[in-house]
């Protein structure tokens, strides 16, 4: 009895705290799958992103395949390797090989030196050359089932097209409440339906024997090559496309690092302020940046253009980050202060007793010490600024920051989805990266939870 | 004047009220229960909290365009959305959910999805701090003095945060007036017309309309205000001047 | 030499907070004087008015005949040990030590014989490489004592030093600063709320209540010779018993009269009360002048006893009188149980009382060595 209890007892703490586990980890799995899909779209070749359903991984290599064109005036095939689909994909058909190496270049973001190219046909050339006789008898005997196979897909189509009509038919006729007309369509529906399914299974049997033949075809009709693929292509064709980014990049840094630069230094002094002297309205100012950090900041923005415009820093750097700076200041001074409070006031008088003077005591002693909660601080500073969009959008015309050339990318173009993932990680990257270093203030600053 | 008159006769004016209304109501209630119920259940030490916590951080801090760029690449038709539904057997290849096809009413759902996932993690932070810095004895004490668990988070545990929580809804709330950016990059301008999102429409989409963006914002910064006066009121913040 | 002369030193906070009024003392060269006092006295403010961190509203402070009242902490020639050490984290022990005498641009090598010798005097000497959060508290309380000595002070300033460290240690250390400060001979302001703290290292207390001095004086003085109710309460464990008395005279003797007992007045005691013509009075009596007897016949009261603290060494028993605790200390043997009749009367040598109204001293004893004696 009491055996069994304690037994009881075991597994229940085991249950439950499986159970717990399959939680924690189901919410940082939710958390990281949407993550790491962008960081994978993002390393995608065009051909990989469009392909469905989408690989879990990105590959590294692309197999190739080249064959003589469909007709010989028209040179070369090209064709890649599909993994979702688990066939080779045609790429591009020319006689210039340039086009082909731009073509393959643009999908499959593998760049495939032109040598090789040439070396390849050659190869193709020389294989064509020695089987001959096969190709010829396998192409004779294949050319039957494809004429067969263009007949039926060119009746199923005539059906498909008709089935589609009747349809229209029948919606008509059933918003009219023409009973005998709806039967009749039915009727006509099912025999087309029928006739559909006996054509579909006819073209598969035909081309599965194509399928077949192919098989013994192919090896003696194309060569195989892989070539490395550039994963990070995708970044530096996201530069390249949208001609603004690079100066956009600079453009966010700069507001970056000038939010830091005021923020701080007003902030920071505010903060010591509130930490280290008692004075009136200090609630009252805290009240504030607190209301300052509520408001929205599309209404702050609106009208900002006009002051901006007026002094003269609408569409510029220092504008946008005097315009962050206000959202900033108070959430510096709120850390600050608590940088600052954490630091005993005894360690600067004692440097005061030991001979410094009041500035000496703060750059000997609490500068010191407060140094890397003042990095954390700026380091917030800068995840605010870097992600910043809705006020970049109102406040730029010309110059706009980074996310604001993602967004347009994004919103705008509706650009290529790889492209777009390209842009949102280089996006995303600095500010999870300096998330995680500053993790532990982030989570004080958030209601002190202890690590 | 005029432009207010012209706000209030835009059948949009109508649509992006009622957006925002539902948005709110539905994503702040939702988030608020769901990261409640997760903070309860994980209120304790265990191991990899921080990596845990570290992670859970990431969502909120991550750049609006980078969620909506990873969002948009999932809900597409042929987005990894539908293909790990696929890969998990749910959908057959010609059953792909057409995400971003669905209704108004849909598509609002979708949206707020996305934002319970970007929140959630961030609001079950903060009421685990507020659960964390309740005394323990308080709760121990309800424990020896013969309450079952539940009615001790009913009378005890939910009293004693109720600042915290309090403070966290309305902060939540005064976000979720001011969502757009999300909406606009998955579904475009006016798919889902919220009212901050009519601001932008009218200042960055249609030119010389100026007046009516700025019309618009007042009002986004009425409610606000209104919103954020009760907060203060509520939480006593004008008398002792608040620490939150 | 250093002489400190603190003269009305007052502190205000806003326009009604007294920190400190009217402070007026001298400390003479090489003194160990002992700020004694509840919190809130006002014993750290002054201190720190002492030390220039606090600016002084009215007053005047002299260090060897300069005055000093307005001078920034550095130019003060005083140094400090504070009550959470204050030893900056972001430095080594040695660095901590050296910082103040590098501000004083010493050459190197003399700094670094400093630093040794005074980290030898602390018994710190294997640490210096550390940072201080390698350190325990008692290892920190050094680093600060180190610090505070390698300057070579005129005036030691300590604002509780011992307070944070745990009650075994706190005691060791006592021992070791006064060897300490026998060795240095530096001129010692040290501030504390723990009397026994006070009377085991003062050579004077000045005791203080609500910015004010109530007595200045040797541990002997103001143990025996307390100026008034609150010195006297302060002062010594147990407290100080206190009744309040009817002052009558009866048949030509002067009497006090308490609910629970009588009390006849010998001449010498009677003498101070000649002149005090209130009906009442306070009684003091401390708890060790207090005395059981084996029979009634010569007690003052009897009474039955309320609880019992054995100490090993004593007993303390206390008592209830008119709603009063009254304890008395009485040797280990023979052991007391509770609720038993004890007989009890007073060292009549050893009488404090204590006016009514001012709370003042009536008779205050001539000769504190007569009393040591006896």
């Amino acid at each position: 009895m009491n055996r069994n209890l304690i037994l009881s007892r075991k597994w229940r703490k085991y249950v439950s705290g499986t159970l717990f586990y399959i939680v924690v980890l189901g919410i940082a799995l939710i958390i990281l799958i949407p993550i790491y899909f962008l960081f994978t779209i993002s390393l995608m070749s065009d051909q990989e992103a469009y392909d469905w359903p989408i690989r879990f991984f990105p590959s590294f290599v692309n197999e190739f395949v080249l064959q003589e064109a469909s007709t010989p005036d028209k040179g070369y095939l090209l064709s890649v390797y599909s993994h979702s689909k688990g066939i080779y994909v045609p790429l591009c058909e020319s006689k210039d090989l340039d086009t082909i190496v731009k073509k393959a270049k643009l999908k499959t973001n593998s760049s495939i030196p032109k040598e090789l190219l040439k070396r390849k046909i050659d190869e193709l050339k020389d294989i064509m050359e020695k089987n001959k006789e096969d190709i010829e008898r396998l192409r004779s005997k294949m050319t039957p089932y494809l004429e067969k196979l263009e007949r039926l897909n060119g009746r199923i189509s005539r059906i498909l097209s008709e089935v589609n009509k009747y349809n229209k038919k029948l919606k008509l006729a059933e918003r009219a409440g023409m009973k005998d007309a709806v039967q009749a369509i039915l009727q006509k529906l099912k025999s087309l339906n029928e006739e559909l399914g006996e054509l579909k299974e006819e073209a598969k049997k035909v081309s599965e024997k194509i399928t077949l033949l192919n098989q013994d075809l192919i090896p003696i009709t194309s060569v195989k090559f892989t070539i490395s693929k550039n994963i990070f292509e995708n970044y530096i064709t996201f530069f390249k496309v949208t001609n603004d980014s690079i100066p956009a990049l600079i453009r966010s840094i700069q507001v970056a690092l000038l939010t830091i630069a005021i923020s701080l230094s007003i902030g920071g002094l505010a903060g010591y302020a509130f930490a280290r002297y008692y004075f009136r309205g200090k609630n009252l100012l805290k009240l504030s940046v607190l209301f300052v950090r509520m408001f929205p900041g599309v209404s702050i923005a609106m009208p900002m253009v006009i002051i901006l415009a007026k002094m003269g820093f609408y569409d510029k750097p220092l504008g946008l980050s005097l315009v962050y700076s206000v959202g900033q200041i108070g959430m510096t001074t709120w850390i600050t202060a608590s940088i600052f409070m954490g630091i005993p006031v005894e360690l600067e008088e004692a440097a005061q007793i030991f001979g410094c003077s009041k500035w000496g005591a703060f750059f000997h002693v609490t500068l010191p010490l407060a140094l890397p909660g003042l990095a954390a601080s700026a380091m917030y500073a800068f995840i605010g600024s870097w992600s910043e969009t809705a006020q970049a959008i109102i406040l730029t015309q010309f110059n706009p920051t980074f996310p604001v050339v993602v967004y347009q990318t994004l919103v705008g173009a509706k650009g290529l989805v790889n492209l777009v993932a390209a842009g949102g990680v280089t996006m995303a990257l600095p500010a999870i990266i300096f998330t995680l270093i500053i993790r532990r203030y982030i989570l004080q600053m958030w209601g002190g939870v202890t690590v | 004047m005029g432009n207010y008159l012209y706000i209030f006769s835009d059948p949009y004016f109508i649509r992006a009220v009622i957006n925002t209304g539902i948005f709110v109501a539905i994503s702040v209630t939702l988030e608020f229960i769901v990261a409640m119920v997760l903070a309860l259940l994980i209120n304790k030490k265990f191991r990899g909290a921080s990596i845990f916590l570290a992670i859970a951080l990431i969502p909120m801090t991550l750049p609006p365009v980078a969620v909506g760029a990873m969002w948009s690449s999932a809900f597409a038709q042929n987005g990894w959305m539908n293909s790990i539904l696929y890969k998990l057997g749910l959908i057959t290849a010609e059953g792909k959910i057409p995400f971003l096809a669905g209704t108004e009413w849909q598509s609002l759902m979708l949206i707020i999805m996305i934002d319970a996932w970007q929140v959630i993690p961030f609001m079950m932070i903060i009421l685990l701090a507020g659960l964390q810095n309740l005394p323990k004895e308080s709760i121990e004490a309800g424990y020896i003095f013969g309450a079952s668990r539940f009615t001790v988070l009913r009378k005890i545990t939910m009293p004693m945060m109720k600042p915290s929580i309090q403070t966290a809804l309305i902060l939540r709330i005064i976000a979720a007036l001011q969502v757009w950016l999300i909406i606009v990059m998955i579904y475009g301008f006016r798919r889902i017309p919220v009212l901050v999102e009519e601001v932008v429409y009218y200042n960055e989409i249609v030119l010389g309309y100026y007046r009516v963006a700025l019309a618009y914002s007042v009002i986004v910064s009425i409610i606000v205000s209104i919103v954020a006066i009760i907060y203060l009121k509520v939480s006593g913040a004008f008398e002792r001047g608040s620490e939150q | 030499m250093a002489e400190l002369e603190l003269v009305n030193l007052s502190k205000r906070y806003g326009k009604k907070v007294w920190g400190a009024r009217g402070i007026n003392l001298k400390v003479t060269d090489r003194e160990f004087i002992v700020f004694l006092g509840p919190s809130g006295c006002g014993k750290t403010t002054t201190l720190r008015m002492i030390a220039g961190l606090e600016e002084v509203t009215e007053g005047r402070i002299f260090l060897d005949g300069k005055d000093i009242t307005y001078l920034p902490p550095r130019f003060r020639d005083v140094s400090m040990v504070f009550q959470n050490y204050a030893v900056w984290p972001h430095m080594t022990v040695y660095d901590n030590i050296a910082f103040p005498l590098r501000m004083k641009k010493m050459p190197k090598n003399e700094i670094d014989r400093i630093v040794k010798e005074v980290s030898k005097l602390v018994n710190i000497y294997e640490y210096l490489g550390r940072y201080p959060r390698q350190l325990s508290g008692g290892q920190r309380q050094r680093v600060a004592l180190a610090r505070a000595i390698a300057v070579k002070p005129k005036i030691f300033l300590m604002d509780e030093p011992l307070s944070n460290l745990d009650a075994k240690l706190r005691v060791r250390m006592r021992t070791e600063l006064k060897a300490i400060h026998h060795k240095t001979e530096a001129t010692t302001i040290f501030v504390t709320h723990d009397q026994s703290e006070a009377m085991s290292m003062a050579d004077r207390i000045v005791i203080m209540r609500e910015g004010r001095i109530e007595q200045i004086g040797t541990p002997e003085e103001v143990y025996y010779n307390s100026d008034n109710v609150f010195v006297a309460g302060f002062i010594g464990t147990p407290p100080t018993n206190f009744m309040e008395v009817e002052v009558k005279t009866e048949n030509g003797r002067m009497v006090l009269l308490h609910p629970h007992f009588k009390l006849e007045l010998d001449d010498e005691n009677a003498e101070p009360l000649k002149h005090y013509n209130k009906d009442k009075l306070i009684l003091g009596v401390r708890p060790e002048s207090m005395v059981i007897l084996k029979n009634k016949d010569k007690a003052v009261f009897s009474e039955r006893i309320l609880v019992v603290e054995p100490q090993g060494s004593h007993q303390i028993i206390a008592i209830e009188m008119e709603g009063k605790i009254v304890k008395i200390v009485a040797p280990a043997f023979p052991r007391y149980k509770e609720n038993e009749l004890i007989h009890v009367s007073f060292d009549m040598k050893r009488l404090m009382f204590f006016d009514a109204e001012t709370e003042k001293r009536l008779n205050p004893f001539k000769d504190l060595m007569e009393i040591q004696k006896v």
